[in-house]
């Protein structure tokens, strides 16, 4: 039974090199299809930022054509995210299946094959990590706009229009100086026919290209809000690493110089905790704001939606429950 | 439900039923001429109550408002004002609508090539439209009568449609990327 032989045999030895040896040439096997699939993203993202510009260009006001170039570089990134799941559950899980249903618990070899499945796993965990990241920071840069001059084309172009409307009974001036949304109905001031006026699509555009606008003037907020969450994440963490070092004496009387660099952690923590909501608060009431300012004839609706999209946001404010 | 509240309120005489069922007729191609037109409103009466509505949604926190409209959105048929009305290619296919409607394998088998046809880069709305004439709008009618019923259907229901859905998104895929000269790693092998 091996008992008194806790060292490995020799048909041991040679058993575990020989799974070492096949594992290896696996693990090898999917290093060299990873980066030869990396290199197809590099085709994928550089082709899609250089050939992303002239299709917008000429792309109509919905973006319909962009929309459908941007699909398929996804369907492209997801096809290969497939083959990767592909390998693991083929090529990879198999294995591990094979030895883990024959190998004895706690062996060297067990323990082997254990690492090597999670050290798989993991590689193909990062590659999938990093693809998104890529797409991610490709349809950004790609979609990436400064709306200042956008908007403040818009309205230009909307009131330098609004100057040649005129009434369809007398022919005067219309002296259109409100913004209007879509088709509304304009008394003539010298004769009181209404007109039906039709602003366009430029008019049509203004709101949503206003909200993007103010997302644009408070994404500062925003960036705060996720640099505090993982900074509450990071803290959170340094405290799981802090505790795995303490004794368990010291867990138990809650003292000593670790507990006392736990519980400053976690003071730090909860304060960080405490602004996430916070600085979520600040975005979304920055951007209604912004909104106010850029459309003020909207502001009664403004504040009923931001008031509604707040009750939303703050169903999911949740604090970590932490024993110390 | 909506008899004492005032987000379901009529906006220039235009009910959440008459916006929801105009959108369906919108989306199925049908002008907005003809809907104001049978609704016996001027355009920029509908515009504005159009914009009501939009802004009711965004009002309402409880979504019970966009709920309705997705069940008012599939009986678009019933209107009374405008149920009738077709766009001017016809009625699209009748026998594969109503399979879509009755047949859950069927419907989730074209949900899953539209996905497919968006990640090749097509249109996956007009793919559906001209290979089983059934417009967007009809599509999305159907989709919310199956989104109503999946509120009755158990986990294992739920699973095996998703699953279905997976699996056919994936064969499409197959047959897509045959037809376009094939995907941009299929020759990267492990």
């Amino acid at each position: 039974m091996g008992l008194f032989n806790r060292g490995q045999s020799k048909e041991d030895k040679l058993q575990t090199e020989a799974i070492q040896s096949e594992l290896a040439a696996l693990e090898s096997r999917l290093d060299n299809f990873l980066t030869k699939l990396n290199d197809r993203v590099d085709i994928l993202i550089e082709g899609f930022i250089a050939e992303a510009p002239a299709i917008m260009a000429t792309d109509d006001r919905f973006g319909q054509a962009y929309y459908r170039f941007a699909s398929g570089m996804k369907g492209q990134a997801t096809n290969m995210r497939e083959k990767v799941r592909e390998v693991l559950e083929t090529q990879i899980e198999p294995t591990f299946s094979r030895y883990t249903d024959t190998l004895p618990v706690g062996t060297d070899a067990y323990r082997l094959v254990h690492d090597w499945r999670h050290r798989c796993a993991d590689k193909a965990n990062t590659w999938e990590d990093q693809l998104q990241h890529r797409v991610d920071a490709a349809t950004e840069q790609v979609e990436r706009k400064d709306y200042e001059p956008i908007f403040r084309d818009m309205v230009n172009q909307y009131l330098q229009q609004c100057k040649s409307i005129h009434c369809t009974q007398c022919g005067d001036n219309l002296q259109i100086t409100q913004v209007y949304y879509h088709s509304a109905y304009v008394a003539c001031p010298s004769c009181n026919t209404q007109n039906i006026f039709e602003p366009g699509v430029i008019a049509r555009d203004l709101e949503q290209n206003a909200r993007k606008l103010a997302e644009q003037r408070s994404k500062h907020f925003m960036d705060a809000h996720e640099q505090k969450r993982a900074e509450e994440e990071d803290l959170y963490q340094q405290m799981h690493t802090l505790q795995l070092k303490m004794s368990f004496q010291e867990l138990q009387s809650k003292s000593g110089p670790l507990y006392a660099q736990l519980l400053a952690l976690n003071k730090q923590r909860v304060e960080a905790e405490n602004e996430i909501p916070a600085q979520l608060d600040k975005y979304y009431r920055n951007i209604f704001d912004e909104l106010n300012a850029l459309l003020p004839d909207l502001k009664e609706h403004h504040e009923k939606f931001f008031i509604s999209l707040q009750n939303n946001y703050k169903q999911y404010d949740s604090k970590r429950s932490v024993n110390l | 439900m909506s008899q004492n509240n005032p987000l379901f309120e009529p906006i220039h005489g235009i009910s959440l039923f008459d916006y929801s069922a105009a959108n369906a007729k919108l989306a199925n191609g049908i002008g907005v001429d003809t809907i104001c037109a049978a609704l016996g409103v001027e355009i920029p009466v509908w515009e504005d109550a159009s914009q009501g509505w939009t802004q009711r949604m965004q009002e309402d926190s409880d979504f019970i408002v966009i709920t309705q409209m997705g069940t008012y959105f599939a009986q678009a048929g019933e209107h009374p004002k405008l149920g009738h009305l077709q766009p001017a290619a016809g009625a699209g296919n009748a026998a594969n609508l109503q399979r879509l409607a009755t047949d859950r394998y069927f419907y989730e088998e074209l949900c899953g090539a539209r996905t497919a046809a968006y990640e090749a880069g097509m249109d996956g709305a007009r793919w559906i439209q001209t290979n089983y004439g059934i417009s967007l709008g009809d599509f999305q009618e159907v989709a919310m009568q199956w989104m109503q019923q999946q509120s009755s259907q158990t986990t294992e229901e739920t699973l095996e449609y998703v699953n279905y859905m997976d699996a056919k998104r994936q064969e499409y895929a197959r047959k897509f990327a045959d037809e376009n000269g094939g995907n941009i790693a299929d020759d990267v092998d492990f």
